[in-house]
């Protein structure tokens, strides 16, 4: 009941608009009993606000969401096989020439096995002696063919020599404590037409494919720990790792390596 | 809420949600930025807002940004809007601009209630639930402001 004492509240409330049916006719019939208050009702009414429609935010377009593309990603297996073989490739491929910086490389033919003692130097000595291996290694092949007995060769590199030569240790005193023959430049080496082997024997190997285990030969002597220690622990090494490899040849022999993606099978490989 | 309801509230909304920035800051950059800052937040938490929502969850956030973060700043002054629409009512030009001024008599959060419930019709129950407020509250602190604008409005009665 809208009385004198509420009687404001029930205009705030209507002003507000927040009076039931009801109410909105107690309110109405109080004000005609009242109409000294109509002006204080018409204030009331008078504080409300109404907004200003003009003001409007001008960068709908920047809160717009574009509904984003999906990229269908067919035949992801092809691709992760694509991307698996071509890793797979670098790895091979780029493994042992990674290898070749350590100290020895040790290149292996039929019968002979040749050791070269190398060390890491700047790109431009590592081009020279890209350049210079391959005609030292027809040398030593022309060697092999002359001498039916298999030897065993260390040869340590020029810019070796060099190393040595800038500490101020003479070459003689280091190549006679190394047990080797010297062999100033690579070059040099090649004119002379009967090196003397220095007298390591190794048993007789018979490897069927000396080019394809030139690399892989060498690649795994040379994670050998062996570095300086001696003529006498290489010899045991190259025993050692060539026993190891005549084992592995005997274990896959008559063995099929198959690469299958899923259920398919991509390629068979017989030994 | 999907896309198509999210951008739906942009095209609805981001006109009053910009009103009711920049009547509470008095600062149309700063309304700029809450509106921006609104939607985005309307964005990433469109997941777990029903489109029937959207509106008052945008009010929400902006009421939070444009009265607490203010509050806080101690903002005083007030920029008034400069007066674009036509006056209420007839033979009474003026109104608009006083009520304006009427306006910026009041605190930021007595500010933001009458905006809510005169520019966008909330019931009491609707406004504390986007202040945060009980619902007597917001009917104690809306009756005050009102009595406060009324009180303004008598003095300058050669208006009325």
């Amino acid at each position: 009941m809208v009385t004198m004492e509420n009687y404001e509240e029930y205009l705030l409330l209507h002003a507000d608009g927040e009076l039931g049916e009801a109410e909105e006719k107690a309110l109405a019939a109080f004000m005609s009993e009242h109409p000294e208050l109509r002006h204080e009702m018409e204030l009331y009414m008078a504080t409300k606000l109404l907004p200003d429609t003009r003001m409007v935010y001008d960068g709908k377009e920047q809160l717009l969401k574009k509904p984003g593309k999906v990229v269908a990603f067919r035949n992801w297996g092809v691709y992760a096989a694509a991307a698996g073989i071509v890793l797979a490739l670098v790895l091979v491929w780029k493994w042992p020439v990674q290898n070749t910086t350590n100290n020895i490389v040790v290149q292996v033919n039929n019968n002979h096995i040749n050791i070269n003692s190398t060390a890491p130097k700047d790109t431009i000595a590592r081009k020279q002696e890209t350049e210079e291996e391959p005609i030292a290694t027809t040398e030593d092949q022309k060697e092999v063919r002359k001498e039916p007995q298999a030897s065993l060769q260390v040869r340590p590199k020029a810019h070796h020599y060099a190393n040595e030569v800038k500490r101020n240790i003479p070459e003689q005193e280091v190549l006679a404590s190394m047990n080797v023959l010297p062999m100033k430049t690579l070059p040099e080496a090649a004119v002379q037409a009967t090196p003397k082997p220095i007298a390591i024997e190794v048993p007789r190997v018979q490897l069927p494919e000396p080019e394809a285990q030139n690399d892989g030969t060498g690649a795994l002597l040379a994670r050998l720990p062996i570095k300086q220690e001696g003529i006498s622990t290489i010899s045991t090494a190259v025993n050692n790792k060539l026993e190891k490899v005549r084992n592995i040849k005997d274990n896959i022999k008559n063995t099929d390596l198959s690469v299958r993606l899923g259920n398919k099978e991509l390629f068979v490989v017989r030994f | 809420m999907e896309l198509n309801d999210y951008n739906e509230c942009v095209h609805q909304w981001a006109d009053p949600l910009f009103r009711f920035a920049c009547k509470c800051t008095g600062h149309e950059e700063d309304a700029r930025d809450i509106v921006q800052s609104s939607f985005e937040v309307l964005w990433q938490k469109r997941k777990d807002v029903v489109p029937e929502k959207g509106k008052a969850f945008l009010f929400q956030v902006a009421y939070r940004q444009s009265v607490d973060n203010y509050r806080k700043k101690r903002r005083v002054t007030y920029n008034e809007v400069p007066e674009q629409a036509e006056s209420i009512k007839p033979g009474n030009p003026d109104l608009k601009r006083v009520l304006e001024r009427a306006l910026a008599q009041l605190d930021e959060q007595a500010r933001a209630l009458v905006l809510l419930k005169d520019h966008e019709g909330y019931r009491y129950e609707e406004i504390a639930r986007i202040t945060g407020l009980s619902d007597s509250q917001v009917k104690v602190y809306l009756h005050r402001a009102r009595k406060t604008l009324k009180e303004y409005l008598v003095k300058v009665e050669h208006i009325i």
